[in-house]
């Protein structure tokens, strides 16, 4: 697993002005197999981000400053020389690159409408390096289905950072594969900000099963009905639910009789219950299943919970 | 017989130039008129599509153009964009002014789409320009061509006779 994720490190790490990647690979190998992110920030140094916080990648003198050209530079090339290809995810703030990785952009917003119509003036990167946990899963999925074997509509709980998004991935690749036990689910993934599948020109480029069909860069409430109408999923999958807008949609499809799985930032069921939007959610009563993960001394657990109905009651 | 031979071989000479260098004008020719009709192409695909820049050089718009566009991609592994282009734009069979402009096209390239349809556009235009001026003196040249290499042919077999 470690020499795994030394060799994504120093995947993202070609992704680099060579001048910043050269530094970034020497970093001893204990560090690169902890790192999350590469940050380049105009006028200071590269660094790297871990759970435990940034650490500089690069000697202080001011050769090893990243400048604004260095972002110019790298920007170029993750685009191929085409950013006005990838202008609808820039505009959003980030843009997803061959390789599965995803590059978080920052600089001055271009308004037009009243809207952000793209960025220029690039001020900071965050090169994310997407982690895949191949089988972080399995052992959740079988607990998703009732004693009939149906799937119920799941939602994932952890604050920031605990790795929502990491699960979520594997359960779609586990739902959409199938077990011995449970047939293989045709899941649809709305990927509003490209986090879960990471395509790159249309292609996903994460393990996400054989089943699986990706909406891409489509704001959830509006990806919902659509592949509901085209795909005729029996999951729909979306990371990070965060508008009224998106839980009415949720409600919609869960009426169609689909299933979904859903992340939210959350410690526990009992959280949710004290925010004005999540206790609408809540009172929709589409969730019956809550995994909720633990970071207790640095391992990660996942606790499937019952959500009780609105009123506090079990459900039959 | 010496001297008729080698008064053969000079007129078969100047025969030869007079063909290279007016297959040399035709080549630069079909150059400019494919390389034109490839930036138009590519500009009307950014604009409609959006196609990234490494699909528009990987179709195919006829010979010429096809050799041109895979020296930038070959170039690629090794320069950015900007510095590829100028690699592939120098081994064009076209004279050195217009090798420059194709060249300079490609700063432009910079990944905004107005200014990478800017110097489509404008490359194009600039060749198709340059190619209708050397269509319209064709002739012209070709006689000029003809008159030189079989005059100054004929001029040193009479001498040699």
């Amino acid at each position: 697993m470690e020499r795994d994720r030394i060799r994504r490190y120093e995947q993202a790490a070609e992704l680099l002005p060579p001048r910043l990647r050269r530094s970034a690979l020497e970093l001893p190998d204990a560090y690169k197999a902890q790192a999350e992110e590469l940050r380049l920030r105009v006028g200071l140094p590269l660094t790297v981000r871990t759970s435990e916080g940034e650490r500089s990648a690069a000697p202080a003198d001011r050769d090893a400053l990243v400048t604004a050209e260095d972002l110019e530079r790298m920007i170029a090339g993750v685009t191929e020389y085409s950013r006005y290809a990838s202008a609808e995810a820039l505009r959003q703030g980030f843009l997803s690159v061959r390789g599965g990785f995803r590059l978080g952009v920052c600089g001055t917003a271009v308004m037009r409408d009243g809207a952000v119509s793209s960025l220029k003036d690039f001020s900071a990167l965050a090169l994310r390096i997407v982690c895949e946990r191949i089988g972080a899963g399995a052992d959740v999925a079988p607990q998703l289905f009732d004693a009939a074997g149906h799937i119920q509509s799941t939602l994932i709980l952890s604050p920031p950072g605990a790795g929502k998004t990491t699960l979520l991935r594997d359960l779609i690749r586990c739902l959409s594969l199938g077990s011995a036990e449970h047939r293989a689910l045709r899941v649809a993934v709305i990927d509003e900000r490209s986090e879960l599948a990471v395509s790159y020109r249309g292609r996903p480029q994460t393990e996400l099963g054989n089943h699986t069909d990706v909406l891409d860069g489509c704001p959830k409430a509006l990806g919902i009905p659509m592949t509901l109408r085209a795909m005729t999923p029996q999951v729909i999958a979306v990371d990070e639910i965060a508008t009224a807008a998106d839980i009415e949609a949720i409600c919609a499809a869960a009426n169609c009789g689909v299933a979904l799985l859903a992340t939210i930032h959350a410690s526990s069921v009992s959280e949710l219950r004290r925010k004005p939007l999540w206790r609408d959610l809540l009172a929709a009563e589409v969730f019956s299943r809550a995994v909720v993960i633990g970071c207790g001394s640095g391992i990660r657990t996942y606790t499937v919970e019952e959500v009780p109905c609105f009123d506090g009651s079990a459900r039959d | 017989m010496l001297r008729w031979l080698g008064a053969g071989l000079i007129l078969a000479a100047a025969l030869l130039t007079r063909r290279t260098l007016l297959e040399t004008d035709r080549a630069a020719q079909r150059t400019r008129r494919a390389l034109a009709a490839s930036f138009e192409t590519m500009e009307s695909e950014v604009r409609a599509l959006l196609t990234p820049l490494p699909a528009l050089l990987r179709q195919r718009y006829g010979e010429e153009a096809d050799a041109f566009f895979a020296a930038v991609t070959r170039e690629l592994h090794r320069a950015d964009l900007p510095g590829a282009w100028r690699v592939a734009a120098a081994e064009l069979p076209l004279p050195p002014e217009e090798r420059e402009a194709v060249a300079q096209m490609g700063a432009r390239l910079t990944g905004d789409e107005a200014a990478v349809c800017g110097a489509l556009s404008l490359g194009a235009v600039q060749l198709r320009r340059i190619a209708d001026a050397a269509e319209a003196q064709r002739a012209q040249r070709e006689r000029l061509t003809s008159t030189l290499c079989l005059g100054a042919g004929a001029l040193l077999a009479l001498m040699l006779l």
